[in-house]
């Protein structure tokens, strides 16, 4: 039995575009196989994404990532959101996760815990992560996959991002090193807020200048639509195909990296 | 617009990865650590027989007012700092940390650089020792 390939969606700020770049990616590649949507954000905007359900304190109360790690077992905190995509929720209890770890004397190896009653099965495990240098953050790089682990870079355009390229870079190094030798730099997505801004260009040289070949060669451009999907959701949405333009070819690129060659089911 | 060398090149100073995960060595080598403002000296913890940790900005030392110091630690220490290495002892510990000048922690950590582990905590333990004999709070050996 093959276990999952994780894919960890990070960049240490803000509105790269790390909960609907692994969201959608998420409903993308549940299309033919299976999905495990992980969110380590205690903004829970992953968990809202694929449910469509905003009351994430009550609704999903003491039913999260931050029970699942804490027991060292994810298997009663799975939720079906589809056929074959299910997701680890969170919420805003999240934020006592580093406190409560360090109570239990749980490790930066938690989560590995915590995931290995499932790691075969699924295809696919997909991590978003919050803006921070954190235990959120750090644990899915952490977390080693037989059949490969791997961090997607986001990166919005903006200097800001440009400079927390290489601080999730040595993020991943220091993943690497001590928890999971096999970690890999997927790429770097660029997620464009104006795709007009004439600095794009300078920024993109500069990007394949430090990073050669990191950069994924489709590029979000941001629309309403894609946006709005955290409105209408997936289903019966009838400007899905519009919304996921760019994230198609991102799908197609991202699994031709990571060479996939499962399935599980 | 700014060519893209200007956006360039704008830190010096790697940042704090190495640090958080260290803290997590820290924390598997003793059950509890306290953490610290800089406004208190010394912050306590509990008894460990581990050596010390250090990192750039805060240095980690072992400090106990029951260690056991060696009558040969200044020549020792001596010895480090000409570039020799001697055979050391480890004393058991009370593992605690605090704040150093910039200027002391550079030079300490230069002197251990040449030493093993365990000499920070011995070379800090040796001077403490020296000013409170000094002071009259501790018997000379």
């Amino acid at each position: 039995m093959v276990t999952a390939k994780i894919i960890t969606f990070g960049i240490s700020k803000g509105g790269c575009s790390k909960s609907t770049s692994s969201g959608i990616t998420s409903y993308l590649l549940s299309k033919e196989d299976k999905v495990l949507a992980i969110d380590m954000d205690g903004q829970g905007n992953l968990t809202s994404f694929l449910t469509g359900e905003y009351d994430i304190c009550n609704v999903f109360e003491e039913k999260t990532i931050l029970e699942a790690i804490l027991n060292e077992d994810s298997r009663s905190y799975i939720i079906k959101v589809t056929e074959n995509l299910d997701l680890i929720p969170s919420n805003d209890f999240l934020a006592t996760l580093p406190r409560k770890m360090f109570e239990k004397g749980l490790n930066l190896d938690a989560l590995q815990k915590a995931l290995q009653p499932v790691m075969e099965d699924y295809d696919w495990i997909i991590i978003d992560t919050p803006p921070a240098l954190s235990e959120q953050t750090i644990m899915p790089l952490s977390t080693y996959s037989e059949a490969g682990s791997y961090a997607v870079v986001m990166f919005d355009g903006s200097m800001f991002a440009y400079y927390a390229i290489p601080k999730f870079l040595e993020i991943i190094e220091g993943a690497r090193e001590r928890y999971n030798p096999t970690l890999k730099t997927a790429g770097i997505l660029f997620s464009l807020i104006d795709a007009r801004a004439k600095e794009n260009e300078v920024m993109q040289e500069a990007i394949e200048e430090d990073y050669p070949n990191l950069k994924f060669e489709t590029i979000i451009r941001r629309k309403a639509s894609t946006r709005r999907l955290a409105i209408s959701g997936f289903e019966k949405n009838s400007e899905l195909k519009n919304a996921l333009e760019f994230y198609n070819p991102f799908v197609q690129e991202l699994k031709k990296r990571v060479q996939q060659k499962q399935p599980q089911r | 617009m700014s060519s893209k060398n200007n956006l360039k090149d704008k830190i010096k100073k790697p940042n704090a990865t190495q640090t958080f995960f260290n803290s997590y060595d820290t924390e598997k080598n003793n059950n509890k650590i306290n953490t610290e403002d800089e406004n208190k000296d010394v912050v306590t913890i509990n008894n460990k027989d581990d050596d010390e940790i250090n990192n750039k900005i805060e240095t980690y030392v072992n400090n106990n007012n029951v260690v056991i110091v060696n009558d040969d630690d200044d020549d020792y220490f001596r010895n480090l700092a000409s570039g020799k290495k001697v055979p050391k002892k480890k004393p058991k510990k009370v593992f605690t940390s605090f704040y150093m000048d910039a200027d002391l922690a550079t030079e300490v950590d230069k002197i251990a650089a040449r030493g093993e582990k365990g000499d920070k905590s011995k070379l800090i333990n040796q001077a403490i020792r020296r000013l409170l004999e000094d002071y009259d709070v501790l018997e000379k050996k």
